[in-house]
């Protein structure tokens, strides 16, 4: 089955770079603008994996993981989120917050791609 | 990266530098804004994360100095240092050289980078944080591991699958899972969204440490791990398959870590072993399916490239065209079916028409910061206290206006800023307050949009402007000119008051560029002033450049539109008052009129019967044209004529009539120039 | 197909303009139009015959005979207007062609394009591409790119005779 993900930053370049990388290795890719964006969508869709930025106009990262977590039909959805190497503290609190795993920034498409497939299968 | 992404990138980078800078400006009004400092460090996050994606590693590393810099204020919740502001603002000029490849490659440039990263690391840190040193993997000897893993009870609720976990181990080279299941409960009592097991592996891979170490990173806080070398080459091979079963009973019934490594070290205890049997039950609920029926949900707005707008509203013009001339077969159809379709069509047409120029339109506000941080810059710059208003920013413009009209305001603002505004000192003596100010104001006025810049410096010398317009030969020592008219002198070609060329305005390019410009997108611009009081420049534009309101007219066979803003009145003229005219002067409502006859101008004598006269006026300029027929009031869409008639500039364009000809489409105020520059050398 | 690789069709389009006969090479033509309405633009050269309506985009016309240097005459119903794209320089600008009447399409391979000999000072041979022969007819094959980008009169007609010689 085609496995789909969802992609949540306000940066166009991101999503556009994350989606165009991993629909390239065959994911299937919705794009959301910011956490408000990505909990509707989330209401309406399962998705295999969800990868978050930390920093977002209206909800942010770490408040759109945790409102993920409570939700019962994505308790269990692997969640990966965009961080930088200056950002240990932010790391410890998504993970806190029910962060599976996280991508460094920058990163090269074969690297995302080697991430995501830590996650799902 | 492919190329588009990268266009994407730039930008989004620039209109990220936007951001930043408006955010800068904010924060230095009030430096205590919490929320200026998260949407600065928001903005800079996103931006290093996109740059470093693309290559543009200068400007990650100046970011991610700056970032953490805020990050750290962010963090504290003190006040915003003016010091990291002014170097933020000189940090975002920088990034848009950067952003373009000619510029970052200039040794000036890399000169500046390696200035700002100095000083960035100075103010920020200590030390200069080590650039990411990138590791290469390397293979190695041969290895066998003993691995102990034993996740929290939670695991699963961060979304992860320890299975995979195992199947990335598996992938590195031979491994054994004995599995633990000692805190397994009995069926009825376990929750299936914990986890209950652990397991103790055995690995043989030639992969370093670090990539063992690497499958478990995203569960390294919330698991127990342990990793132990065993030697070198495979320690597993001797290890025989009743061995490995015992063993495996062994740790199913909560064989200890310690107890483990004990067995394992007992001689005769390694087999040679196949793959590890993985565990095959999938009993994590994996989201799956409901990706079904995408709903893609629009944005509140989104981004349209520039000339895909061009390109719709050259195909709503094309419509209109088309439609017109519907409406015309509409009309001479017996058909009365056809009549009401064409007028629905129509309907539609006009409502498709405007929707597609006010897409066009944007907010004058959009192209503010630009001037609030110029007003800064320079008035820094030449020491001067200067604040700058804006009023009416929400007031709207077609963009390709908006582009051009910028670098007129932009000349307009230094002008007033280095000779309109007086230093504090003058300004104290002279009883005004301190600070100077700026004012722009915008507003829209019939269709036309008036922006006004107002200072309230030391206002136009009115003296000196006549004689330096004296020296130059522009006016003769016996003129006497109105005030208006010594104000036009500044908009002459190669005139400038400044005394000495300062490096602020002095650039070669004056107030005639300025009215050039404006014409160009066919507006205009005016100048009132007065000592000590200030000066107030006047833009007027038309809302969009590419539909004209005109009245139409016809010479000889071709169809002209004049663009109604210039049109006063219409008169229709009787062959008596044309013999009695003199001098290029008719006498209209007992007042003599300039006049020309457009046949003539246009080198197609006598083909006219100049029944009607349109009186045109330009800035100070009335006109009347003589023309056979006057046909009524008409929106032109404006096309170009192409580059086969650039010598024709007293043409605006041409427009697609609804009988599918061409009208052309007249400037007034080059026209009018033009018969007047004519008529001088004939007198 | 792209620009380029049409131009280097050996397909030409041959048209009479007075009594002689050239030839384009079809990957410059866009299409061929009966003479509508045309409105002239004031104070223009008078080869440049005004502009058209060519769905929704303003196109010039040039009377190719004023502009060849050739007598002037009324339009008969044979009279066309064929449309070229034509590179100025790096950009593409589209054309309209005045001319008495369009003959035939032919093909013709690239290596029997004759040089023009280079005779007469008032030959220029930067406008023709080559001679091509036609049963008994003579076929000067133009450069339309270098002809269109010239802005004034081309007097073509001497140097024909110079060629027939």
């Amino acid at each position: 089955m085609e496995k789909s993900i969802l992609i949540v930053d306000d940066s166009e370049t991101i999503r556009e770079t994350v989606s165009f990388t991993l629909e390239n290795a065959q994911y299937k890719v919705q794009k959301a603008v910011d956490g408000e964006d990505a909990l509707q969508l989330l209401d309406k869709h399962q998705y295999q994996l969800i990868i978050t930025d930390l920093h977002m106009p209206r909800l942010d990262g770490i408040g759109l993981i945790k409102a993920i977590r409570a939700r019962e039909a994505h308790q269990f959805t692997p969640i990966l989120f965009l961080t930088t190497e200056s950002q240990t503290s932010r790391k410890d609190e998504a993970r806190a917050a029910g962060a599976t795993g996280w991508i460094v920034k920058p990163f090269v498409p074969e690297k995302l791609v080697a991430v995501v497939q830590k996650l799902i299968r | 990266m492919i190329e588009h992404l990268k266009q994407k990138y730039l930008e989004e980078a620039h209109d990220l530098l936007l951001e930043l800078e408006q955010t800068l400006l904010l924060l230095e009004q009030n430096p205590a804004a919490a929320e200026g400092v998260e949407t600065a460090f928001r903005v800079m996050h996103t931006l290093k994360g996109s740059s470093g994606m693309f290559g543009y590693q200068q400007i990650g590393e100046l970011v991610h100095l700056l970032e953490s810099g805020y990050d750290a204020i962010r963090a504290s919740g003190s006040p915003f240092p003016h010091a990291l502001l002014n170097l933020s603002l000189e940090a975002v000029d920088h990034i848009r050289l950067l952003l373009d490849a000619a510029a970052a490659a200039t040794e000036a440039c890399q000169t500046t980078h390696r200035l700002l990263l100095k000083r960035a690391a100075e103010m920020l840190y200590e030390v200069v944080p080590a650039t990411d040193s990138s590791t290469a993997p390397t293979r190695q000897e041969l290895t066998s591991w003993a691995l102990l893993f034993a996740p929290q009870a939670d695991l699963f609720k961060n979304g992860t699958n320890p299975l995979y976990i195992l199947e990335d181990l598996a992938s590195l080279g031979q491994l054994h899972t004995f599995a633990d299941t000692q805190l397994l409960p009995p069926a009825q009592a376990l929750d299936p969204r914990c986890c209950y097991l652990s397991w103790k592996l055995l690995l043989v891979t030639d992969a370093p440490e670090s990539d063992i170490r690497d499958c478990f990173l995203f569960v390294e806080g919330s698991c127990r791990l342990e990793l132990h070398p065993l030697g070198p080459g495979n320690c597993l091979s001797s290890l025989s398959e009743p061995a490995t079963a015992e063993l495996a009973r062994q740790v199913r019934e909560g064989l200890s870590w310690e107890q483990f490594l004990e067995q394992l070290q007992q001689p005769g205890a390694a087999v040679a072993a196949g793959p590890g049997q993985l565990p095959t039950a999938d009993s994590l609920p994996e989201a799956e399916g409901g990706a079904a029926g995408l709903q893609t949900r629009g944005a509140a707005s989104i981004r349209v490239a520039s000339d895909k707008l061009d390109d719709l509203m050259n195909l709503v013009s094309e419509l209109v065209a088309n439609q017109e001339r519907l409406s015309l077969l509409a009309e001479l159809s017996l058909q009365p079916e056809l009549a009401g379709v064409a007028e629905e069509i129509e309907k539609i047409t006009r409502q498709l028409r405007d929707k597609t120029f006010d897409i066009c339109l944007v907010p004058i506000g959009s192209m503010l910061t630009r001037f609030k941080r110029l007003v800064r810059d320079l008035s820094q710059e030449l020491n001067k206290n200067i604040v700058f208003e804006a009023e009416g920013v929400e007031t709207e413009l077609d963009k390709n206006v908006i582009q051009n009209l910028s670098d007129c305001l932009v000349h307009i603002f230094r002008n007033s800023i280095d000779h309109g505004i007086e230093g504090e000192q003058e300004r104290l003596r002279k009883g005004k307050p301190a600070q100077g100010k700026i004012v722009l104001k915008a507003y829209t006025s019939g269709t036309n949009v008036v922006i006004e810049v107002q200072d309230d410096g030391a206002g136009i010398d009115l003296q000196k402007v006549q004689q330096k317009a004296l020296q130059k030969g522009l006016i003769g020592p016996e003129d006497t000119l109105s005030e208006q008219e010594v104000l036009e002198l500044l908009f002459m070609p190669g005139f400038s008051t400044a005394q000495g060329v300062t490096a602020v305005s002095g650039r070669g390019v004056g107030m005639d560029v300025v009215r050039r410009n404006m014409r160009e997108l066919r507006g205009e611009v005016t100048l009132s002033s007065r000592q000590d009081a200030g000066t107030t420049l006047t833009l007027t534009l038309p809302l969009t450049i590419s539909i004209i309101d005109g009245l139409m007219v016809r010479i000889g066979d071709t169809d002209f539109v004049l663009p109604l803003s210039f049109v006063e009145k219409s008169y229709s003229i009787t062959p008596g008052q044309l013999s009695a005219a003199f001098n290029n002067q008719l006498v209209l409502d007992g007042e003599p009129m300039l006049y020309a006859n457009l046949a003539d101008a246009f080198g197609c004598p006598g083909v006219g019967r100049q029944s009607f006269g349109v009186v045109v006026k330009t800035g100070q300029q009335k006109m009347l044209l003589l023309v056979d027929a006057i046909l009524g009031e008409y929106q032109a869409v404006l096309k170009p004529l192409g580059r086969f008639y650039l010598e024709q500039d007293f043409l605006s364009g041409g427009s697609l009539k609804g009988d599918g000809t061409v009208a052309l489409v007249i400037d007034p105020q080059k026209l009018i120039q033009d018969i007047i520059q004519k008529t001088a050398i004939s007198i | 197909m792209k620009q380029e690789e049409l131009t280097t069709l050996n397909s030409y389009l041959s048209f009479s303009l007075d009594q002689e006969c050239f030839g384009v090479n079809v990957g410059k033509v866009i299409e061929i139009l009966e003479v509508p309405h045309i409105t002239r633009i004031p104070k223009a050269p008078p080869f440049m015959r005004g502009v058209i309506n060519l769905r929704g985009t303003v196109l010039p016309v040039v009377d190719t005979r004023l502009k060849f240097g050739l007598a002037p005459k009324a339009d008969t119903i044979n009279t066309c207007i064929i449309v070229f794209s034509i590179c100025i320089g790096e950009e593409q600008v589209m054309v309209g062609a005045l001319v008495d009447a369009v003959q035939e399409v032919f093909e013709m391979p690239e290596s029997e394009l004759r040089p023009t000999p280079s005779m007469g000072g008032r030959y220029k041979a930067e406008f023709i591409r080559g001679m091509a022969r036609r049963d008994d007819e003579f076929i000067m094959v133009l450069d339309v790119d270098r002809i269109f980008a010239h802005e004034e009169i081309l007097d073509l007609q001497l140097d024909l005779e110079a060629l027939k010689a």
